[in-house]
């Protein structure tokens, strides 16, 4: 079954070979970044990246950033993860070689236990590396420049670290962040986060920071693998799998086919057949929808979508938030929306008649996958459970 | 001392249940531990981990069903996964640090190198770190079982609970399985470390077949024979039951113990008892929600019935699409739920046991507490509803006030056959009592149960309590609109023409009293009718200051009055005496000497102690006159006429007299102390100065 909330690892990854297969073609050159919004499976992906990587006797290391808060602290995490890597302690000599240059390994290996050492190990990092972190930072990693192997760096939550940071040391951060991307040919990086990387860095010193990224984007299933996933489900579940039952879930889903809104599904039929003992089949799935995802439970599910809007689109003193709102309610209420009516409401809600910056603004909402722009039909959401979502609670008045 | 009902709920406690009586009372909820296993099952086999959030009121059977899905991790699937249970309330955990070092010390690991370590971040990654040795030295992952998540969490701040998320990203050798009693914002709020990271499970309320069959496995475990002979007739109760409090598991225990134990009036205190326990619990749901959601959610528990979105906006006041959306959110979150029914959809709070808990918050009042209601009608049989009033109605009988409040509502439950004569019993009493509200209440009531009935007998028993009513609320002039309708309707109605001759006394229109009165003569059906209609007209006499008539209707009905109800006796008595006392004043001592004599005559079937209650109430009232001459007066006659038979009585005024007449106050010394006091008052007011008292009482 298809987790809800938590990645998805090992058996529960579904099928994203092309997602998978491009961002390992993309790592041959550069690094990547990975963009969808919450929920995507950006994470769960990644997890998969490195399992990938593994098996190709890569080496690889994954850390998750969300409760780091200062360039030190980063950099300590990134050294224990390679020290803690035994594929990288077998096939480098990587401790001696940082035993030579630093002092951080005060405790003898021996005498204390393997977890005390590890702890304090970690603690003398970050403590050595308090101050004039840049230059620690260059030794550290001119020493891995020095391996012969290519070393990969998945980076969980990239962006709510840097949102974390002090605005002086985020700045400082990311210029060596993208200096060392530059400078080190072994090294490559895959980052992602649940929230937006580039409104994160336009506060701290702008996308030049981090346009060297190749940008991966991650969008939905392909249809026939979403159709997969659910058929593979209800056998486990040992339901009845009809092709209409099925194409009755994605219809409720939309066409995007985003994992987490098809878990949900799954899992709220789940709960119905486990407290009613129900028959699964269209009528159900359609009430399901209508009153528990859209009903009920969904809220609990796209109010971020909306919250979202009120913490990052901040610009115009508040007014593009209005203007993305006022967009969006009348889109959800369309099946395309033109694009000029759509510039209309802009200049309505700002008191500006500026064709670029609503383009901007349109091109954010694409980004953050609210919306898509199809030409020429017009906007219309990207999600068609976000559209009754949306419509439903944010939606027009009529 | 411990009642059974905390015995009984401490003997069912999940925690200390052994394991087979768990499984043994383990009803409703098979398919939902069968699914989670396997899901845990296929999760470890996969090396992959899960994280459940299990959500239910109070008393639904989460910490149930965690410790029996403990037991099945540790039992079936221990080469796979460690399965770890915290406690219930876990104070000391509120560092990821120490959310590890708990599930260390579950272990019996040692900790001691670790919390030697000092610093927090090397004591979290060390114990972390001994975690991950440990798990793969086993080939094993930790399974961890939470309650009480929500409080956990609030002891937790944002960079805590930000490093403890990270870990289990980070980390795939942890799952949690977790309960909560609702949906906090630590897992609903956008910008929670946790926000929509578990996989929510709600636990449905039981139904009522399955409130039945745990109710009999109950019985099964306690051997409780006698329960399942007699279970036919339970039946009804349990119905009842599950309609009031909805279907929770833990209040199924507590009625299983009520209806064995089988005692009346230790269920109310069980139920109130129960409802009590949740009051933290419930004070705590209201302070999670923002202001505008506890608005909307105490107007929903506050409308009693289901209700749609456009009467709960019309009632709180909030825009109805505020409402709509918000009502989803609370049915979302698990305090409401919705039912369609034809166009509309209906809401109501969940927790049933909320709605209780919410009215009995109300001040006790004349409005009823619904639920209460609705409960005792449940609970009680008809026979047994009547025997609760009739118990209660003796208690507050002989005084014990505190009967009161339950007998209003015992009053309001009884079956229709019996409860407009528990009214009628009611009403009078609470007038006696001075509960005018109380009593005003029960009028309506038997005016509603006439007007549903059309009981004519009754009708005209309703309209004297609420005339009575009435006049105790000093509405006189009301009181005498009421008779005068009743009056249209049957103009000779001899009982109301007399209640309007009193009432006419009252509003101190005194000639149309003794009209009143005549006209109740010429209709008068019963010889005491007609003493009444007399007894009314002497006293408008007196107070036109006709006293030759007065005395000469008393003449006319005196031979007639020792065969009268003792009230009439009194009533008549009590005139006398009181006429005798004017006469006094006005040295009319024949008359007064007559009158005595009259009202003496006159008391014969009188119980002694009403003669003597009488009698007494005659001379406080001469005392207070002040007079010497009258005292000495009214004493000399009562014992010209009735000997020593009032001596005690006398003892005190004739003892005041004598110090009066001598100014002896050392007389005072030869009396009882007790006495000396009442004998002192009385000096004082004959006197009207504190020259001929005691030093040590005067003022």
């Amino acid at each position: 079954m298809l987790p809800v909330g938590n990645p998805a690892i090992g058996d529960d990854f579904i099928d994203r070979e092309k997602e998978i297969d491009q961002i390992l073609s993309a790592l041959e050159k550069d690094s990547v970044l990975l963009i969808a919004p919450r929920r995507f499976g950006k994470t769960s992906i990644m997890r998969r990246l490195e399992k990938e990587l593994l098996s190709q006797d890569g080496l690889c290391v994954f850390i998750e950033v969300e409760d780091i808060d200062s360039p030190q602290r980063f950099l300590s995490e990134m050294v224990m993860a390679l020290l803690g890597s035994e594929r990288i302690r077998r096939k480098v000599k990587i401790r001696s070689t940082f035993e030579k240059s630093f002092n951080w390994f005060k405790e003898n290996i021996e005498e204390v236990l393997v977890y005390v050492f590890r702890a304090k190990l970690r603690s003398n990092i970050e403590a050595d590396l308090k101050g004039d972190w840049t230059e620690k930072a260059r030794l550290i990693f001119e020493i891995i420049n020095d391996f012969e192997s290519n070393i990969y760096f998945i980076v969980d939550e990239f962006p709510i670290a840097i949102k974390n940071m002090d605005s002086e040391d985020a700045e400082k951060f990311l210029h060596w962040f993208r200096k060392l991307r530059q400078i080190s040919e072994n090294l490559r990086f895959i980052v992602g986060g649940s929230v937006s990387i580039d409104r994160v860095v336009r506060d701290v010193g702008g996308v030049s920071v981090i346009n060297d990224f190749k940008r991966a984007q991650i969008g939905g299933f392909r249809k026939e693998v979403a159709l997969n996933v659910i058929e593979k489900v209800f056998r486990e579940k040992e339901w009845q799998y009809t092709e209409s039952t099925g194409d009755k879930i994605l219809n409720c889903v939309g066409e995007a086919c985003i994992p987490y809104f098809i878990a949900i599904m799954l899992s709220a039929i789940e709960e119905e057949y486990v407290s009613r003992d129900v028959e699964i089949n269209e009528e159900l799935i359609e009430d399901i929808y209508n009153f528990r995802i859209l009903g009920s439970e969904g809220k609990h599910y796209f109010e971020h979508y909306s919250q979202r809007l009120r913490i990052f689109y901040t610009g115009m003193a508040g007014m593009e938030e209005k203007a993305a709102r006022a967009i969006l309610r009348r889109v959800s209420s369309e099946d395309y929306y033109p694009l000029d009516l759509a510039f209309g409401i802009f200049k309505q809600e700002t008191g500006v008649d500026d064709h670029e910056r609503f383009m901007d603004l349109i091109a954010d909402l694409e980004n953050d996958f609210y919306i898509e722009n199809d030409s020429p039909k017009g906007l219309t959401f990207y999600s068609r459970m976000l559209r009754d979502w949306w419509r439903l609670y944010h939606g027009e008045i009529k | 001392m411990a009642k059974s009902s905390d015995i009984i709920l401490y003997r069912y406690s999940p925690e200390i249940m052994p394991e087979d009586i768990l499984r043994k009372l383990f009803v409703g909820r098979e398919k939902v531990l069968e699914s989670l296993f396997e899901e845990l099952e296929s999760a470890a086999r996969n090396e992959t981990p899960r994280f459940y959030l299990i959500v239910g009121p109070r008393g639904i059977g989460k910490s149930h069903l965690l410790v029996l899905l403990y037991y099945e991790i540790k039992n079936k699937l221990g080469s796979l996964l460690i399965p770890v249970k915290l406690a219930e309330e876990e104070y000391s955990v509120f560092r990821a640090s120490d959310f590890f070092l708990r599930i260390l010390e579950e272990q019996s690991a040692e900790t001691t190198d670790i919390l030697a370590l000092g610093r927090e971040d090397e004591i979290l990654y060390a114990a972390l770190e001994k975690l991950v040795q440990l798990s793969k030295k086993d080939g094993r992952r930790y399974l961890v079982f939470i309650e009480n998540l929500h409080q956990l969490f609030k002891q937790f701040d944002t960079a805590e609970l930000q490093k403890l998320r990270s870990i289990f990203q980070q980390y795939d050798i942890f799952s949690v399985v977790a309960s909560t009693p609702m949906i906090f914002p630590g897992v609903s709020e956008h910008d929670e470390p946790f926000y929509n990271f578990f996989r929510v499970q709600h636990l449905r309320e039981f139904s009522l077949d399955e409130i039945t069959t745990l109710i009999r496995k109950i019985a099964e475990v306690e051997g409780n024979e006698k329960f399942f002979s007699d279970f036919v007739g339970y039946a009804e109760r349990i119905h009842g039951m599950v309609h009031l409090t909805g279907g929770s598991p833990r209040l199924v225990i507590l009625f299983y113990e009520m209806i064995t134990r089988g005692e009346l009036e230790d269920t109310e205190d069980a139920f109130f008892k129960i409802i009590d326990e949740h009051t933290p619990y419930y004070q705590e749901v209201f302070q999670l929600l923002s202001p505008q959601l506890r608005i909307l959610f105490d107007t929903l528990i506050s409308s009693g019935a289901p209700a749609t979105p456009k009467q709960i906006a019309e009632k709180s006041r909030i825009p109805l699409p505020t409402v709509t959306t918000q009502l989803r959110r609370l049915e979302k979150d698990g305090y409401a739920i919705s039912r369609r029914k034809g166009r509309h959809t209906y809401y109501e709070v969940r927790d049933r046991l909320f709605r209780l808990w919410r009215e009995m918050r109300q001040p006790f009042g004349r409005k009823r507490v619904s639920v209460l209601l609705e409960f005792l009608q449940l609970w009680y049989t008809p026979e047994e509803q009547k025997a609760l009033f009739e118990r209660n109605f003796k208690l507050l009988e002989t005084g014990e006030k505190t009967a009161l409040r339950d007998l209003c509502y015992y009053a309001e439950i009884q079956p229709p056959e019996f409860r407009a004569e528990a009214l009628l019993k009611l009403a009078p009493k609470l007038l006696e009592l001075g509960e005018l509200k109380e009593a005003a209440y029960e009028i309506r009531k038997l005016k509603e149960i006439v007007a549903e009935t059309g009981d004519k007998e009754l009708e005209d028993k309703v309209w004297q309590h609420e005339v009575a009513l009435l006049l105790f609320e000093g509405r006189g002039e009301d009181a005498l609109e009421v008779l005068e309708k009743v009056l249209e309707i049957n103009p000779k109605d001899e009982s109301v023409l007399r209640t309007k001759g009193i009432v006419l006394s009252y509003l101190k229109r005194y000639d149309e009293a003794l009209d009143a009165a005549e006209k109740t003569k010429e209709v008068a059906t019963s010889e005491s009718s007609k003493i009444r209609a007399a007894l009314i007209s002497i006293e408008a006499n007196i107070s036109l200051y006709r006293k030759s008539d007065a005395t000469s209707e008393i003449e006319k009905i005196k031979d007639r009055i020792p065969e009268q109800e003792p009230h009439l006796i009194e009533d008549f008595v009590e005139i006398c005496l009181n006429l005798a006392l004017d006469e006094l004043k006005a040295e009319n001592s024949g008359n007064a000497s007559g009158l005595m004599k009259t009202a003496y005559d006159a008391s014969t079937n009188l119980e002694e102690a009403k003669v003597a209650s009488l009698t007494m109430a005659f001379l406080k009232n001469t005392i207070e006159s002040g007079e010497l001459h009258i005292i000495k007066a009214a004493v000399d006659e009562v014992i010209q006429l009735q000997g020593d038979r009032y001596q005690n009585i006398l003892r005190p005024i004739t003892e005041a007299i004598g110090i009066v007449e001598t100014e002896d106050t050392q007389r005072y010394y030869r009396l009882q102390v007790e006495e000396r006091e009442i004998v002192a008052d009385i000096v004082r007011k004959i006197a009207q100065s504190d020259e001929l008292l005691p030093a040590e009482l005067r003022y």
